[in-house]
């Protein structure tokens, strides 16, 4: 085959300009912003979460964080006990108090994955009943300096029992 | 005998003297050492806030200062590590780490103009590069292609 052939030239050169097109087209995309965040167990993996804890013992979870934001980002997971009835959403927080905070700061494009222990008390009425830990992650607003709610939030159910209940 | 001999003169009222002289150095040690008690048991309290505010300040800087091009992942990483120290109560690796990101922002701060301009003029390098590709294709392909047919058949000989 004559590489230099009209034709054969021809194909070779349609396909070096798509080949260019679409390595430009790569580079100037927009990226797309979004924050990942994954509850994992105390082993910080996925799977064999803790499903039953006593009242006033303490739990251990993590908590993989993925910045796509675009720019360094000072995150601050805030830690709530709820229900279903106390749940947030993707625009408002759970209104329960916070009982403990996390925070690290993330580059664009890194991950981090935090260790947290956190403590399990509920009042009596839900001893034996199924809560929520809710664990809130909220960012640095640079802007208006103030913390901002993400819309992102991740909890897990766990039997909450007193001490000596079978 | 010789009374007067600064050694073994004696007078009754040296041990008052004494006595007040002891009290008034311990009431003083014992105020410098509450003082030192009250710095200790309040510094940390104190510097530890110090140390968060600065870390926010810190990383209020990163952000402007990225979104001007500059690259600040590594003062970004620094104050990261910061924060753990920070929250290990580990008071003295959170402030020293903070004084080196300070000086790294710092030292970014002073060569931003330089680092962005270098960094656009990379960017246009590039995507002039990759459009100039398939012009220089077009004309230099038959050249080089030419060339390296040559040299393949450097050693071919022709017969009659």
């Amino acid at each position: 085959m004559n590489l230099l052939d009209r034709d054969v030239f021809a194909v070779l050169l349609a396909l070096v300009v798509v080949a260019t097109f679409f390595s430009l087209a790569l580079m100037l995309r927009p990226h797309e912003h979004f924050l990942l965040a994954t509850l994992l167990n105390a082993n910080c993996s996925i799977g064999t979460y803790p499903r039953a804890v006593v009242n006033g013992g303490n739990i251990t979870l993590c908590l993989y964080l993925e910045n796509h934001l675009g720019e360094p980002i000072y995150v601050q997971i805030r830690y709530k006990i709820g229900t279903n009835e106390t749940l947030p959403t993707n625009s408002t927080p759970s209104p329960e108090p916070t009982l403990k905070t996390f925070e690290t700061i993330l580059e664009d494009r890194a991950n981090v994955t935090l260790r947290m222990v956190v403590p399990v008390y509920v009042k009596p009425s839900l001893v034996g009943q199924r809560i929520a830990l809710i664990f809130e992650v909220w960012i640095y607003d640079v802007d208006n300096d103030s913390w901002k709610y993400t819309g992102i939030w991740l909890h897990h159910y766990v039997k909450v029992y007193e001490v000596g209940t079978p | 005998m010789d009374f007067n001999h600064s050694e073994s003169y004696y007078h009754p009222l040296s041990n008052i003297a004494r006595v007040f002289r002891w009290l008034r150095s311990s009431t003083l040690s014992a105020l410098i050492l509450v003082l030192l008690a009250v710095h200790l048991v309040a510094s940390p309290a104190v510097h530890s806030q110090s140390i968060r505010d600065e870390i926010l300040r810190l990383f209020k800087r990163c952000v402007h200062l990225h979104r001007e091009g500059v690259d600040v992942a590594p003062v970004v990483a620094t104050l990261r590590k910061a924060l753990e120290a920070f929250d290990q109560g580990q008071y003295r690796k959170a402030s020293m780490l903070v004084q080196n990101a300070s000086a790294e922002l710092n030292r970014l701060e002073r060569e931003a103009p330089r680092i962005v301009m270098e960094k656009r003029v990379r960017f246009s390098i590039t995507i002039a590069s990759l459009i100039a590709i398939p012009i220089v294709f077009y004309f230099l392909f038959p050249y080089v292609y030419l060339w390296i047919w040559l040299r393949v058949r450097r050693k071919w000989v022709v017969e009659r």
